[in-house]
């Protein structure tokens, strides 16, 4: 679960600096930028590697959550059916982690325009 | 499936059974109950059911011990399934534990007793048995069993020590009985240290033969119950009548 963790962190952290430097640079570019309607190249290189991490490496991490939740959830199933409802939920959880890592990259993608 | 995906499997499994195990409470209402049958009733109304299920009252002593035997390897065979193809060795080993005193019986140079040759599993393992020297069977039933181990970390391969220290507790290192009072004074401590092994070991090969060893503990004190029953109180009712 550390391995996980760790991962998913990874991503969302790639995923957030990348869009925190986008901001500054939007920022600090302030009218020039707005006047040219252009984007760096070098910031839009950075958007793609930053949203590409935060997706891939958090895929990454939530195929390995639930590779493992999912059979701790299949092995619970076999002996208490019963808990199937909240079982779906804790997969659910695992895989969320897919899903902050693409919010993540739609939101650096939305600022390289 | 990896080693990781397979103890995850296999921890949720044990997880849900360690919950369902009787507490101090049930075991008291069990120990209160004096005939045969109404231990046999009052057990199959507990998690104890499924290990019930093939006996049947006109059984005599001898064919309730055999279907034990046999229902404690079904057990075993089920929870090395559950384990990475590497470790299920290891745990069917386990298989093997109600044998032990048979098997020092005949090494000691007796007959192998009229009962065990009626069972096909014990039929098997006796004749071997006679022609080894006499030795500790616990003490060389925990040899094997540390080396079919796969490759455990350090603190695994303690913590496993651990639970082998639990298996024989009647016995000291050297295969010697220890006194009673010592054994019950104990008893607890046991407990308590395969608990605490099975949480702080969880998804590794230490749960799950803490969670064997439990389960080996309740039927030898479920299987204990029913034989003392059966053999002592039906016994002096039916001498009396």
């Amino acid at each position: 679960m550390k391995i996980v963790q760790g991962v998913a962190v990874a991503a969302i952290a790639i995923g957030g600096v990348s869009l925190l430097v986008l901001l500054a640079h939007s920022g600090a570019a302030g009218a020039q930028e707005a006047a040219a309607q252009t984007v760096d190249p070098v910031i839009l290189k950075w958007a793609f590697i930053g949203a590409a991490a935060a997706a891939g490496l958090s895929a990454l991490g939530a195929g390995y959550a639930v590779a493992v939740v999912g059979s701790a959830a299949v092995g619970a199933l076999a002996e208490k059916p019963e808990l199937l409802g909240r079982v779906l939920i804790l997969v659910g959880l695992a895989e969320g982690i897919a899903i902050y890592g693409l919010i993540v990259a739609i939101l650096i993608l939305n600022q390289a325009g | 499936m990896t080693a990781l995906h397979s103890f995850a499997y296999a921890q949720a499994r044990a997880q849900a059974r360690y919950g369902d195990r009787l507490e101090d409470s049930d075991w008291q209402r069990l120990g209160a109950v004096r005939s045969v049958n109404q231990y046999l009733e009052t057990a199959r109304a507990t998690s104890l059911g499924p290990w019930v299920a093939p006996l049947s009252q006109d059984m005599d002593h001898h064919q309730k011990e055999r279907v034990l035997r046999a229902v404690w390897r079904d057990t075993v065979d089920e929870v090395s399934g559950w384990m990475p193809t590497d470790w299920q060795e290891a745990a069917r080993l386990w298989t093997e534990l109600p044998d032990l005193p048979s098997v020092v019986h005949v090494q000691r140079g007796w007959f192998a007793p009229e009962w065990a040759e009626r069972d096909d599993h014990l039929a098997e393992a006796l004749p071997e048995a006679a022609g080894e020297s006499e030795q500790n069977a616990g003490a060389a039933w925990l040899t094997r069993w540390r080396s079919a181990w796969a490759n455990p970390s350090r603190a695994q391969a303690e913590a496993l020590e651990a639970i082998a220290t639990a298996l024989f507790p009647g016995f000291d290192a050297t295969g010697v009985p220890v006194p009673a009072a010592a054994y019950r004074a104990g008893e607890a401590a046991i407990d308590a240290e395969l608990t605490r092994l099975f949480r702080r070991h969880a998804q590794t090969p230490v749960a799950i033969f803490a969670y064997l060893a439990f389960t080996w503990r309740d039927f030898e004190r479920f299987r204990g119950g029913l034989i003392r029953r059966q053999l002592f109180h039906d016994g002096r009712e039916r001498s009396a009548a």
